[in-house]
């Protein structure tokens, strides 16, 4: 092989082995007294936000903050409390079946059906909200963290949810209250059609039905009923569509910023400004559409905005990202200018709060991009957003993709395999795969087969590396590519759709060694029984 | 931890002579005692075999195969039918093996080629 090839490869092993070390790549080979170990940093930082907004982990403490991402024993016995509300297996792992119920309570954008949830929780709604007896402890705080954040408690600062909340509604009238303003929110909106004003499940459905909600508050007429009882609910429910479309915004109390002036020494004093309004600004200026520019339109709340938030409500075809819309976007970002500080902090803020995989995809891409002038925040918000809608399809992907890769190129080894004790059949190869075998006089037809079919899936695995392989460096290479030419800003942009095709080519391979046990002994085989 | 650096470099280091494989199937009882097979190499347990007069080693068949197609091999008059099927098998074990690193190699000296 020529040099550049070897040292090349070894570079690669290199940043390999790196990447796993520090925890960008999931470790799964890894020994485990907890079971988290195989957990990326991200993943952890996305848990333990999670864990912050339903009031397991206190916000504030250097230990629990969100941008922790070890795994402590406070962690693991907030999992573990979490669990048992829920009503799940309790053992302190953040897995596939943790997750889902985590994206139950707090996701916006997905699980918008709870009559869908059994399929997550092995629980059907009736039995979370049972008509009599206590509610699901877990659910409790999702419906309180969501009432919350749209607006329908009465004092942002001392109705935020902490460890000492109290939960049932008939033993905090706050809460309480809070859900009968919501039901008659909801009433006004259709969304409700029973008169109770307590927590049921019509009341649930109508709660995480997010986009329904906004769809209503599109129509002129309805939204005329409703804005002036409940013009604060409507702005904030606008704050968690920003917030969704990836703008400089969080869910929950508006805030403020001051303003930026182009002189250094103004003539008037410099204003704090509503971080909702630039945040709509924001929005009408990237969303120029004839439909959204029908009228001259205002920064504030309006059904304008509302029906705007509507539009993009609809899951666009997938074509567009890999198309029409990536060239349309590169035009906008060549002729539009942001600051590198803002940029980095929106990203950072994404990074923590959405789910990893192909988003360490877009950290190579960062890597890249912020050695550029020009950049747009919202663009790399709504693409992170797009893409870890994927990534959380292929997060176990990931974590198999990095497992078979180590079982497969374990074969470079040369080593001697035997598959019984005593062995009847030893197989080994030399390093340029000669292949060696040795069976006992006694070995039988069955006992050869059967040996043969585990050798050969070894090799399988190998071949299955190296593809593996190949994909990632041929994303690399993409990325590399963007920084050392002019045009790399225009590349990465167009480098996305190979990510997605190489991704797809991924996880073709894993699909075709479908019978793979991640080769760890503990409940982490649980992951190919809940994704299979 | 360098698992994959020495992966990588173990790599390198297959791809030197891919222009012809060998396929060897032996019969003979051996046993490993006390090692990590990972550790153990198969020329080693060859050897020590060979030193032990009381164990009994021979050659049920061998297939070389060469990269402009051409093949040689050779089979023991008494191999059995399941022993045969082993071997062909492990002929193709090993050609699948090597059109992987082949076609793994072509993908990155192409990328490098393109920098």
């Amino acid at each position: 092989m020529a040099d550049s090839a070897a040292d090349f490869l070894a570079q690669f092993g290199m940043g390999l082995d790196a990447a796993v070390n520090e925890r960008h790549l999931p470790n799964p080979v890894m020994a485990v007294s907890n079971p988290n170990q195989t957990d990326s940093a991200a993943y952890i930082r996305a848990v333990r936000a999670r864990l912050i907004e339903l009031g397991y982990l206190a916000e504030g403490d250097k230990r629990v903050n969100r941008s922790n991402h070890t795994l402590d024993p406070i962690l693991v016995k907030k999992i573990k409390q979490l669990q048992q509300e829920a009503g799940i297996e309790v053992d302190g792992w953040a897995g596939p079946e943790t997750w889902q119920v985590l994206e139950c309570l707090v996701s916006f954008e997905n699980q918008q059906q709870p009559a869908d949830w059994q399929q997550v929780w092995a629980k059907p709604l009736a039995q979370l909200i049972p008509a009599v007896g206590m509610p699901n402890l877990a659910l409790l705080r999702g419906i309180y963290c969501r009432l919350y954040s749209m607006g329908f408690f009465s004092d942002w600062a001392q109705h935020r949810i902490h460890t000492k909340t109290i939960l049932l509604p008939q033993d905090n009238p706050a809460f309480a209250l809070a859900i009968a303003r919501f039901a008659q929110f909801a009433r006004r909106l259709g969304l409700l059609s029973t008169a109770s004003l307590t927590l049921t499940e019509p009341l649930v459905h109508a709660l995480y039905q997010h986009d329904a909600i906004v769809v209503k508050l599109a129509d002129a007429a309805l939204f005329a009923q409703v804005t002036h009882e409940f013009q604060h609910n409507i702005e904030a429910i606008s704050r968690i569509e920003l917030w969704l479309l990836g703008y400089d915004i969080t869910p929950g109390q508006d805030q403020t910023e001051w303003e930026r002036l182009r002189a250094k020494r103004s003539a008037r004093p410099r204003r704090q400004l509503s971080k909702t309004t630039l945040a709509i600004s924001r929005f009408y200026q990237d969303n120029s559409s004839e439909a959204l520019h029908a009228k001259p339109h205002s920064n504030t709340v309006d059904a304008q905005l509302m029906a705007a938030f509507a539009v993009l409500t609809h899951e666009p075809s997938k074509d567009i990202y890999l198309g029409k819309q990536l060239n349309n976007t590169v035009q906008s970002i060549l002729s539009h200018k942001q600051h590198k500080k803002e940029f980095q902090n929106q990203f950072a803020r994404l990074a923590n709060g959405i789910f990893d995989g192909l988003k360490r995809v877009i950290r190579w891409l960062f890597r890249a991009v912020k050695q550029l002038q020009q950049f747009t925040t919202e663009f790399i918000a709504n693409l992170a957003r797009y893409i870890s809608r994927k990534a959380r399809k292929f997060y176990i992907g990931v974590v198999k993709a990095i497992d078979i890769v180590h079982a497969g190129t374990s074969y470079l080894r040369n080593s001697v395999y035997q598959f019984s004790q005593p062995a009847n059949l030893l197989f080994s190869h030399d390093h340029d795969f000669d292949q060696y075998c040795l069976l006992s006089p006694s070995a039988t037809p069955a006992q050869i087969q059967h040996h043969l079919v585990q050798y050969r899936f070894r090799v399988k695995l190998y071949a299955a590396s190296l593809n593996i392989i190949s994909h990632l460096m041929r994303m690399a290479h993409r990325v590399l590519k963007t920084v050392t030419t002019p045009f790399g800003w225009l590349l990465a942009l167009l480098a996305l759709a190979d990510f997605a095709n190489s991704a797809k080519a991924i996880k073709q391979q894993l699909d075709s060694i479908a019978d793979y046990q991640l080769s760890i002994d503990i409940k982490q085989a649980l992951f190919q029984a809940h994704i299979s | 931890m360098s698992t994959f650096k020495k992966a990588m470099s173990n790599l390198a280091n297959a791809v030197q002579d891919l222009s012809k494989l060998d396929v060897i199937t032996f019969e003979g009882s051996v046993t490993l005692e006390g090692s990590d097979p990972e550790l153990v190499r198969f020329s080693d347990v060859m050897a020590k075999a060979k030193g032990n007069t009381a164990v009994k080693v021979k050659v049920l068949a061998s297939t070389q195969t060469s990269i402009d197609g051409d093949i040689v091999a050779f089979y023991d008059t008494n191999i059995t039918e399941a022993q045969r099927l082993a071997h062909a098998d492990l002929v193709q074990a090993g050609a699948e093996s090597r059109k992987a690193t082949i076609d793994f190699v072509k993908s990155i000296v192409g990328d490098i080629a393109d920098l």
